[in-house]
């Protein structure tokens, strides 16, 4: 009897600390949703109150103001881009490092780790300066390029961590049996990599969505800028339009919610793996 | 696949992005972020198109903060744009430094150009004679206050710092807070000290050091400001956690009548628009420091924002005939109309654009100012500013004794 009541008494105070710490988690959210409803003079006179109307004007406001749809196609695209050049070379490169352990892996591995260390603030003129010489300055392409080279070192560093962990008799197996290494690089590793690509390629992702540096610096044409930037446009330096900024950052979660939704265990298998090997 | 159609994408978008060539004017800008500067820069532009088919421009907005970013970024990598939006002060002075501001001093003496904008406003965008950038707004910085509230509770309003101190323990007994601040961009709490400093020893004081003047000194005048400001936060007269509160948060403060004043900029009519029912925003000039040797009419009013020509733009008569139409009296006036800004070109800030508080400021207040004070924290070199934010933060938090913030900036400044 005792141990069935401590059992209730338990759980209800289990249950009331999630039940709490779901409500502190969600209750922002909720509290953007409902503000975007509310219109400005009456967002300043109390932040928490609930709208005395239902009003769609913010989200008119920010859809109409912004140019939001050619942000996001922007940042998609540059999003694309640059994961797909850096899960490709850190597959390559981690493969490479991890199953013929040249000797001068160390000194690679300095050169990677010192390239790491250079803040991207650092790099601005010199970048600049050189996607201007090839014509790249204002482009996707641009942006995509040194995004890439940056997040580069630390996801060969995955995928070579991940490479490591599986036996070198696998791959001396299918040498024996006469595969080529390119062979043995897409039908044995690959395969089994793939949990670790997905790693690298979800890391990426969320970095690249998030950047902002480097669109807001190399990027000039309106139609060009990627979310990031795109929503500063709400952000004012004196003057703030609460419902309509709240709105804007709303429509600009689609995109990142629904691949939440569809990758929801692999992100959250993805973001573990990278606290531990990262 | 994939990455080849990108390839493409990047290639075409390349080419589409060529440097402006002859005819074509790159004007880069920071109206955006806010729907009143947007207003601004749509409605000049689009004017500017008409006045002006023959000139392309080839527009970059970017919102304030980002814009320095970018236009330093641009300006170091010797890609200026040909006419550009730049701070005045330690900001422009920077790129004057390097040689990159082309001197507008010829096209200035024509058609009395000149003479069109407040000499004080066009002193702040000159250096050693020369002038490198026109100055377009101006904004000056008052203690505000909710008219109606104050008649409610029966406070006037102080005419000495001995006034404002027990108006502030008044507001304090109430449960309120006295002066809403917010100073995590460290630039709300400079109105305090130079206001104070101003007060005290004089306007003109970081000025002379900017100038190269020998016996430039903030003098023990600034420890006594610092140590006015440390009392003000050791009486909690400011809201709780102020070093980590935005502007616009402390505004919100002020707006929904947990504060009753706010010492700021003239920006502030423009963010009190939406002010809730029965706001009345009032504005009174910083109080009389009893003992000060300071000209105590002094206002703290500075230039805002400037438009640049570039040196290595190729085609400078079409930038000047952009900045002539930007700084003209009827663009002028809208820009005050739509901001509620004042403007350094003269009569353009007239009484239907500014309304009746920031006409009453501009003709009553600023008229009988005797000294405008430049902002301190734009005229000093940006090294400087950085030790001035830091060390008035912690006078603010009590990190830091008022004697050694009042050195740390003396030094900075002598530093250069």
């Amino acid at each position: 009897m005792t141990a069935v009541r401590r059992w209730n008494l338990t759980s209800t105070i289990v249950l009331a600390v999630l039940t709490a710490h779901v409500l502190m988690v969600i209750f922002p959210f909720f509290w953007m949703i409902y503000s975007t409803f509310k219109t400005n003079r009456e967002f300043m006179r109390s932040v928490w109150s609930l709208p005395k109307s239902f009003s769609l004007d913010a989200y008119v406001g920010a859809w109409s103001g912004g140019a939001l749809g050619g942000y996001a196609v922007n940042s998609l695209l540059i999003m694309a881009g640059a994961t797909l050049i850096t899960v490709v070379l850190a597959t390559l490169a981690g493969f490479a490092l991890a199953a013929y352990r040249p000797r001068w892996i160390p000194a690679v591995e300095l050169s990677m780790t010192a390239a790491m260390a250079i803040p991207a603030y650092v790099a601005l003129v010199p970048l600049v300066v050189m996607l201007r010489g090839a014509g790249l300055l204002d482009t996707h392409l641009g942006v995509i390029l040194p995004t890439a080279a940056f997040n580069v070192p630390v996801s060969i560093f995955i995928m070579q961590a991940f490479f490591n962990t599986l036996p070198r008799d696998l791959f001396d197996a299918a040498r024996m049996d006469g595969a080529s290494e390119w062979k043995i690089f897409l039908r044995v590793a690959l395969p089994i990599a793939r949990p670790a690509m997905f790693t690298v390629a979800i890391v990426n992702m969320i970095w690249v969505w998030n950047d902002f540096l480097f669109p807001v610096v190399f990027i000039n044409s309106p139609s060009r800028k990627t979310l990031p930037v795109g929503l500063t446009d709400f952000v004012g330096e004196h003057i703030t339009n609460y419902p309509v900024m709240l709105a804007a950052i709303l429509i600009a979660a689609i995109a990142p919610l629904v691949l939440f939704v569809f990758f929801e265990r692999q992100i959250t298998a993805a973001l573990i793996g990278g606290a531990v090997k990262g | 696949m994939r990455l080849k159609r990108l390839l493409i994408a990047g290639a075409a978008a390349a080419l589409a992005a060529m440097p402006a060539s002859a005819g074509e004017l790159s004007f880069w800008h920071a109206y955006a972020g806010q729907q009143d500067k947007v207003e601004f820069i749509d409605f000049a532009l689009g004017e500017f198109a008409k006045a002006h088919p023959e000139v392309k421009l080839e527009v970059v907005a970017a919102e304030q903060s980002a814009y320095k970013t970018k236009l330093n970024t641009a300006m170091a990598s010797g890609n200026p744009p040909d006419v550009f939006y730049t701070l005045p002060g330690g900001f422009l002075n920077a790129f004057v430094k390097g040689g990159q501001m082309y001197a507008l001093d010829e096209e200035l003496a024509r058609d009395g150009w000149r003479d069109s904008f407040l000499e004080s406003a066009i002193s702040q965008t000159s250096k050693d004679g020369h002038t490198y950038a026109v100055p377009v707004d101006v904004d000056s910085v008052v203690f505000w206050y909710d008219k109606a509230r104050f008649a409610e509770n029966g406070w006037t309003v102080p005419k000495t710092y001995e006034e404002l101190l027990a108006l502030a323990e008044k507001v304090k007994g109430e449960g309120l807070v006295p002066f809403s601040l917010g100073n995590k961009d460290s630039w709300p709490a400079t109105f305090w000290f130079q206001y104070l400093e101003m007060r005290l020893k004089g306007s003109g004081v970081v000025s002379a050091f900017v100038n190269g003047d020998p016996d430039a000194t903030l003098g023990a005048e600034a420890t006594k400001a610092m140590e006015k400001l440390a009392e003000l936060a050791k009486q909690e007269y400011f809201p709780i956690g102020f070093n980590g509160m935005s502007d616009q948060e402390a505004n919100m403060l002020f707006l929904n009548g947990q504060a009753a004043m706010m010492l700021n900029g003239t920006w502030q009519i423009g963010a009190s628009a939406d002010a809730p029912e029965g706001f009345e925003l009032g504005y009174f000039a910083f109080p009389a420091v009893a003992g000060g040797a300071g000209d105590q009419s002094d206002v703290l009013a500075g230039v805002a924002a400037s438009f640049g020509v570039s040196q290595k733009a190729e085609n400078k008569a079409d930038a000047v005939t952009l900045l002539k139409f930007l700084t003209s009296r009827e663009v002028m006036t809208k820009y005050v109309e739509l901001r509620k800004t004042m403007v350094t070109v003269k009569d353009a800030t007239t009484e239907t654009a500014a309304g009746p508080v920031l006409y009453d400021i501009s003709n009553k207040l600023m008229k009988a100012a005797g000294h405008l004070d430049p902002f301190y924290d734009t005229a000093m070199p940006p090294a400087a500013t950085n030790i001035y934010y830091t060390s008035l933060q912690g006078v603010l938090d009590g990190s830091l004794p008022p004697a050694d913030a009042a050195k740390r900036i003396e030094d900075a400044l002598r530093a250069k």
